[in-house]
């Protein structure tokens, strides 16, 4: 036994094995780690190896307008998948998709040889060559259905639909600012494969199948939608506009009836257009409101109560604001006048006055409280918010051009916004388009119910200042908008881009005045070339889409025929004015229903136009010659317009505007003029015209 | 022959009763891993392959018991010249299977010598260092030894046998430094060693130095052993899929038949090399670390044989075979959790293989023969 081990080596042997002891035990803790403490990962890891995971896209929920007609639904269209694992001979079947779906060959050979599991070859393709494809029958190209959105109206309500993607995603519109409801939850179709990428006959076939998306109602009245449209389509065919908005909105809940835009596109083919076509104007660009705006200080003046109807005003043509000097938009001025009258003559330096009377802090809290400068909340994506200049950086002259719009900007819907707010007796409702939100069974998901902003002005003061546009529409410069039978309020305005001839032009309505049902904005953009006039462009433009609103929706007539507005609208002769004191004469158009104004300094009439005699309409504009006519002549050019295509009256309302005088030829509508359009000719000279009834 | 019942008496039974638990457990996973639960498998040949190489290996335990350990001993220049004789043989007229030159064809068997080779350089191993025990304290001393395991490991490389010709040089390392190696030289001369190979290949990835001593395959393990990710379709499959395996069977597993990686084929290699993570797969750590714990009790009653043993000779032979095993163990349960460097090495008892189970069992024997004729031995 001399041989045996000695206890050096035992020693050394229990050494060894502590140290085996030890390797192994450090072994366990690793695979503690990968078994227990990251099993998760590796477990996961392991179902996305065998589980061949299809997504099964949802259907999209369906637009409707608010009585279920559809704007915007889901139609199935196939996809061709490849898997690559499961292609054999990917050069021949590339070539064979590249012929039929007529793609090119590397691009498709490319894909279906990609290390993935399942690619895409071609998307929502015609079911015709989805057919050709399936009968070439080849391994590994199988098909899966995808929902394709689909525009049955095509452009209508382009701007507020939107559009959705390739991957049924919304893109813009009520499809981007809905799309969680509309979108639904995909389902999975999950196969278990093994690593040859085979199916397994008894394998886990799983199948979940997708949430479609719910349906949305707006409150856009297909119709109502079609009729604002159509007249916005006739606009931009009969004047030089870039570009306009139409909304027309119901007072009583903030929602939508309409809201159109030109330019527009058409969203099925949403990427053909260039992409400025899916700005929506109506909510995202702001511009300067004009005299529409006066409604906001109408409003204001009269809640706080420094004005009322029958204040007398002074106008004599400008006014000065802190050594700057702000000019009516009438040469000359409208002299006293009411506010009444200044409201409805939309008077610049009887606005900048009452202004004044407002004072900044006030008149900035009703900007603000009629949610100027701020987003209406209105639930579509890139709403603007308009440009309200701070508090601190409105002075005298600011106050002043605020006063009657200008130096402001705001956005289509913030304008109609606020004026149904005056509308609604004074309570501002946030607009919206959406009414309810249901699931595809129909069951009701989310009303949207009227959402009441804040009592911005008081019900009195909202009357009275309908009241007030009423008189606009009836006696003043909203005569255009005027509807047989229909009590309608309303406001035109007109703004000049600084520097240029180019014109906004505008008009804002308010129907029934007594029972606001409508409020109907009108704007027009970058009008060039006469006629730019709110009154002249947007305010027919108005009353034709009103007119077939109230008989779409069956709203009737507030005035009994016999008192109709329109048959009031007689004819005056106008007086001799010659010689007269100019207060004395002004006296005598005003009671027989004429408009003033003065041309020259002096203060005795020495000329006028119409000349005595002429039949005028009531509320047309006659003006007076204080000053000799060769002095005049000097200061008092003006460009002729065209004429041709207008209406005698049209005409002459026109160049009674411009100091000229119609002599008219014939009947019906004018085809020819003997001074060109453009030329200058001094105030007073007459125009003649040659008509043509064209039946 | 030199047999005496009483002997039985002298048997650590915690031996044998650990290798047949061992053995069973490789049996249930290969039947898993071949895939014999599905229609059509031809997973039987497999098992029936692996149980006749069990009872071979068996009937080979019980030979052994009729010699005194001793007469190897005797025979170990026979033993020696004719292992390398046949890992000669081996080169020339070899089979080749997955790019290794490893395989003797006797008609409808094939054998790896290299596996047989292990064992008897265990034996020769230990018969030199027991006759030259007090020159192991000098450096010179190591020279001997380091010539008679450095013919059979270039032989084995020339196999493309990394792995096995590994297992040698720590079956070496044990054995010397059980043998009364000068810990000291040891340390230097194997840590230095090591730390050179780890140079050439660090400086081989920097500067592209020449490696002469790794093929291109096994460089590329190399690379997957440092990231993984590299190439998870290529070269770094196998350990990804391996991992994902061992992940996946979380604590409790999926369950015998169950495993998706295994039964879907996800798994390379997965009733030979990769057998352990088929356990892990679908019998969770639960079922890996019973696995790891009877490794565990066989090797601690393996170096308790050791320790008990009649003589030096004895204890050096059963030292030996602990550290193969265990190197077995670590390498091939490394591997599978890119603890290690991917080689062929197989898990022993539980690795579909007849060379492997053969020789295994075979180690077993002489560690059993040896724990027979133990010391404290009445007659």
């Amino acid at each position: 036994m001399a041989n045996a081990p000695q206890l050096q080596v035992k020693k050394r042997i229990i050494c060894l094995f502590v140290l085996i002891f030890v390797v192994i035990v450090l072994l366990a803790f690793r695979l503690v780690w990968i078994q227990v403490v990251n099993s998760d990962e590796y477990q996961s890891k392991a179902l996305d190896q065998r589980l061949r995971q299809l997504k099964v896209e949802p259907k999209r929920g369906i637009i409707y307008d608010r009585k279920g007609r559809e704007l915007a639904l889901s139609a199935s269209s196939e996809t061709v998948v490849a898997i690559p694992m499961e292609i054999n001979n990917p050069e021949l079947t590339a070539r064979k998709l590249a012929h039929v779906l007529d793609m090119d060959y590397d691009y498709i050979y490319k894909r279906i040889t990609r290390k993935a599991s399942a690619v895409y070859v071609k998307r929502k393709l015609d079911q015709e060559i989805a057919e050709r494809v399936r009968e070439l029958d080849l391994k590994g190209i199988t098909f899966t259905e995808e929902s394709k959105r689909f525009y049955p109206k095509g452009n209508l309500a382009s701007h507020v639909l939107g559009f959705a993607g390739i991957d049924s995603q919304g893109l813009d519109g009520i499809e981007l600012s809905y799309d969680k409801y509309l979108r639904g939850t995909p389902g999975k179709i999950r196969a278990e494969r093994d690593a040859a990428g085979s199916s397994i006959p008894e394998g886990v076939q799983e199948y979940l199948p997708p949430e479609n998306g719910y349906n949305i109602y707006l409150t856009i009245d297909e119709v109502i939608q079609y009729i604002a449209e159509r007249e916005l389509e006739r606009a931009l065919q009969e004047y030089n506009i870039s570009g306009g908005t139409v909304i027309v909105m119901d007072p009583r809940t903030g929602g939508i009836l309409a809201m159109a835009n030109r330019p527009d596109y058409d969203p099925n083919n949403f990427a053909d257009y260039p992409q400025k076509y899916w700005r929506n104007s109506a909510i995202s660009d702001s511009f300067e409101p004009g005299s529409t705006f006066k409604i906001i200080t109408t409003a204001a003046a009269l809640e706080e109560g420094v004005v009322n109807e029958n204040d007398v005003f002074v106008d004599p043509g400008y006014i000065i604001v802190n050594g700057e000097r702000i000019s009516c938009w009438k040469a000359g001025g409208h002299g006293r006048q009411t506010f009444a009258e200044v409201v409805q003559n939309s008077c610049n330096p009887g606005f900048v006055q009452v202004g004044m009377r407002l004072g900044k802090e006030a008149f900035y809290n009703y900007i603000t409280a009629f949610a100027f400068g701020d987003k209406t909340g209105i639930k579509l994506p890139g709403e603007a918010k308009g440009l309200l200049s701070d508090y601190d950086k409105i002075g005298p002259v600011e106050l002043a051009t605020i006063s009657f719009g200008h130096g402001i900007t705001v956005t289509p819907i913030q304008l109609t916004t606020a004026v149904a707010a005056v509308a609604n007796d004074g309570m501002l409702l946030r607009p919206r388009l959406v009414k309810e939100i249901r699931s595809p069974e129909g069951e009701l998901i989310e009303e949207v119910k009227p959402f009441p902003v804040r009592q911005v002005i008081s019900k009195e003061t909202a009357r009275r200042t309908l009241k007030l546009l009423e008189r606009v529409v009836s006696d003043g410069t909203g005569v255009n908008a005027q509807i047989e039978g229909y009590r309608i309020g309303g406001k035109t305005g007109t703004a000049k881009h600084y520097g240029a001839q180019i014109y906004d032009s505008s008009f804002i309505g308010v129907v029934p005045v007594n029972d606001p049902r409508l409020v109907i904005s009108v704007v027009l953009y970058d009008v060039t070339g006469f006629p730019y006039y709110g009154s002249q462009t947007a305010a027919p433009i108005f009353r034709n889409i009103a007119l077939d609103v109230l008989r779409y929706l069956d709203i009737p007539p507030q005035l009994p025929e016999a008192e109709d507005k329109m048959s009031q609208l007689t004819e005056v002769v106008v007086p001799d004015l010659k010689e007269m004191d100019i207060f004395a004469a002004e006296d005598i158009l005003r009671k027989s229903g004429l408009d003033v104004k003065l041309v020259g300094m002096e203060s005795k009439v020495i000329d006028q136009v119409p000349l005595p005699g002429a039949k005028v309409l009531k509320g047309t504009t006659v003006l007076l010659f204080t000053e000799e006519a060769n002095q005049l002549e000097k200061k008092f050019y003006v460009a002729v317009p065209d004429l041709t295509g207008l209406t005698r009256e049209e005409a002459e309302d026109l160049l009674a505007e411009l100091g000229l005088i119609l002599v008219p030829e014939g009947e019906g509508k004018i085809v020819e003029q003997e001074i060109e359009p453009g030329s200058r000719v001094p105030g007073g000279s007459k125009i003649t015209v040659r008509l043509k009834d064209d039946g | 022959m030199n047999w005496n019942r009483k002997l039985l008496k002298n048997l650590n039974w915690y031996i044998p009763i650990s290798v047949i638990l061992l053995i069973f457990i490789g049996i249930v996973a290969i039947s898993s891993a071949v895939e014999i639960n599905k229609a059509g498998s031809f997973g039987m040949i497999y098992l029936q392959r692996q149980i006749i190489a069990v009872v071979l290996g068996i009937l080979l335990v019980i030979v052994i018991q009729f010699f005194d350990y001793s007469v190897f001993k005797h025979y170990s220049s026979i033993i020696y010249l004719s292992t390398i004789g046949i890992l000669g043989l081996i080169l020339v007229i070899g089979r080749t299977i997955a790019g290794g030159k490893r395989w003797i064809e006797f008609g409808p068997v094939n054998f790896q010598p290299a596996e047989l080779a292990k064992i008897m350089l265990i034996l020769v191993l230990a018969a030199i260092l027991d006759e030259r025990k007090d020159d192991l304290k000098y450096l010179i001393g190591f020279f001997r030894p380091f010539l008679y395991v450095i013919v059979p490991f270039i032989l084995i490389i020339l196999q493309n046998d990394l792995g096995t010709s590994l297992v040698l040089l720590v079956i070496f390392i044990g054995m010397l430094y059980i043998g009364g190696g000068n810990a000291k030289f040891m340390a230097i001369i194997f840590g230095g060693g090591l730390g050179l190979v780890v140079l050439m290949i660090t400086f081989h990835f920097v500067f592209g130095t020449p490696l002469f001593f790794l093929k291109d395959y096994q460089l590329n393990r190399l690379i997957v052993f440092i990231n993984p990710g590299i190439d998870p379709y290529g070269i770094g499959y196998n350990l990804i899929q391996s991992k994902i395996a061992l992940g996946s069977g979380r604590l409790m597993g999926k369950g015998l038949f169950s495993g998706t990686q295994n039964q879907l084929e996800f798994l390379p290699e997965k009733h030979t090399d990769f057998i352990f993570s088929v356990i892990g797969e679908e019998f969770g750590f639960i079922g890996i670390f019973i696995v790891i714990s009877i490794y565990l009790l066989l090797l601690w009653q393996i170096f308790n044989v050791a320790r008990n043993a009649r003589d030096n000779y004895g204890c050096l032979v059963v030292t030996g075979i602990g550290t193969m095993f265990f190197f077995h163990v670590l390498e091939n349960i490394g591997m599978t959790m890119g603890l290690m460097p991917i080689t062929g090495i197989p898990l022993p008892f539980i690795s579909y293989g007849g060379s492997s189970m053969v020789t295994s069992l075979v180690a077993i024997g002489l560690v059993i023969n040896i724990n027979l004729r133990r010391k404290k031995i009445i007659f």
